[in-house]
């Protein structure tokens, strides 16, 4: 698991910070971003293997980033997590369905879990490559 | 209920009228709304019957006088309607502003609510296999943790205190202040963290200033909503400057100026408004210190405005009336 990269996209830095102190023990390079636009940004610098949206961004939303993700094939690769305070159902089938991500997890949100989910589908990803 | 209880009235009442006008006047006989509300009547009716069908037989039999009378009632019952259906359009229009802003509010609660747990849930998983280098980890979420919650605090200290603008239950305590000594006592307790983000802190106040007639807790509250915003937003190595000068209306005026960004022409409008995330770029606060700023100036007669232009920087002024006790 050594050398992967996680961008984090969320305004709130408390929330970067915790998908840090998650994501950091386990190997993972933190790149952190509070906006959409400044993630765009990061993601041209350096294709992550996994990015972190917050949905409710501050300018361009995290669904809407995600949609933007996933119309470059350049970024087919990498694996998509909303994670959200929206946590209604029928907000959850939104953004997976318009975000198309590969998971989304709501706030509060449990670390282990998070990090099982994560590993689990880069897992995967390794496979099908 | 009322509402809807009114409209079905309106409509019987509607009815009448036509039907009284048949008898009445020629015309009456051309009325449109004859056949509109004699549907309106049998649904009602349906629900009413047999008194409201007893009520509209009687209407047939009705002489010009009653005739009239039915008429002018019509007429009474055409404005009830018509206001009923204002209330009606009025009372969705504020549930549903008020809706938006109980989401905003409740968004603003939750995200730091989550991230507290979050960070206990994550102490909980460290604990189990906790060593000596952990617990330097666990000292600096405890740091976040509380930072968080007194985040919250101020966000509900200020959703109440907006409330209380609102309701005009906030009562101003006016005494003559010097505004000097004041805005020197705000400085003061910002200059460490400007001095923590590298950018200096000065005030400068014109001779002779006169006492200004404001309540200097609350004045003392826009000192400090103005100067955390412009810290947040200056750069390293930028500066932040007071100024207090005599208002052309011969009472006092404030401006605060930094050397941040700037705001664009067409976000400034919205600043001054609830909820208005602009002056909270990352998620502190509910968007209401500059609202509540405004509230604060403007229950003093005063003005706060901001001048301000992309990469230019911004300057905030407020006024506030000069004391006749000085």
């Amino acid at each position: 698991m050594r050398d992967r990269t996680a961008l984090v996209v969320d305004d709130n830095a408390d929330y970067r910070r915790l998908l840090s102190r998650t994501l950091e023990p386990a190997g993972f390079r933190i790149v952190e971003a509070s906006s959409a636009e400044e993630g765009w940004v990061a993601l041209e610098t350096r294709v992550p293997d996994v990015a972190i949206l917050d949905w409710n961004l501050p300018g361009a939303s995290g669904v809407e980033l995600a949609r933007r993700i996933r119309g470059q094939p350049r970024y087919d690769a990498v694996v998509l997590v909303m994670l959200s305070v929206n946590s209604r159902p029928e907000e959850q089938v939104h953004g997976l369905r318009e975000g198309q991500v590969n998971a989304y997890m709501t706030k509060p949100f449990s670390p282990a879990e998070l990090l099982a989910r994560v590993q689990t589908l880069l897992e995967r990803r390794g496979r099908k490559a | 209920m009322t509402a809807r209880w009114t409209i079905a009235c309106a409509a019987l009442w509607l009815a009448a009228f036509a039907r009284a006008g048949e008898h009445s006047s020629p015309r009456f006989k051309n009325l449109r709304l004859y056949s509109n509300a004699q549907q309106v009547v049998s649904t009602v009716s349906q629900a009413r019957a047999p008194e409201s069908a007893h009520f509209t037989t009687s209407l047939k039999t009705a002489s010009p006088a009653q005739a009239r009378l039915w008429s002018a009632a019509g007429g009474l019952a055409l404005g009830l309607a018509a206001f009923a259906l204002l209330a009606l359009a009025w009372r969705r229009r504020t549930a549903a502003r008020q809706s938006a802003a109980l989401a905003v509010v409740a968004h603003e609660l939750k995200t730091p609510l989550s991230a507290i747990e979050t960070y206990l849930e994550l102490m909980v998983q460290e604990g189990a296999a906790s060593d000596a280098a952990q617990a330097q980890q666990w000292l600096e979420d405890a740091r976040h943790l509380k930072s968080t919650t007194a985040g919250l605090r101020q966000t509900l200290a200020d959703l109440l205190e907006a409330a209380q603008l609102e309701s005009g239950t906030l009562k101003l305590v006016r005494a003559p202040i010097d505004l000097r000594a004041l805005a020197q006592d705000c400085l003061r307790l910002h200059s460490a963290r400007a001095h923590a983000c590298g950018v200096s802190l000065a005030l400068s106040a014109a001779d002779g200033l006169p006492a200004a007639d404001a309540d200097a807790a609350r004045l003392r509250q826009v000192f400090h909503n103005l100067l955390s915003n412009a810290l947040r937003h200056t750069p390293s190595g930028g500066a932040v400057r007071v100024s207090l000068e005599k208002a052309e209306n011969g009472g006092l005026e404030c401006a605060i100026a930094d050397t941040g960004p700037g705001i664009a022409e067409e976000a400034q409008g919205r600043l001054f408004k609830k909820f208005s995330r602009l002056a909270a770029p990352d998620g502190d606060g509910a968007g209401l210190g500059l609202y509540i700023c405004r509230a604060i100036i403007e229950s003093h007669g005063g003005r706060i405005w901001v001048e301000s232009a992309v990469g230019r920087g911004s300057r905030y002024r407020f006024t506030v009336g000069a004391s006749a006790h000085a």
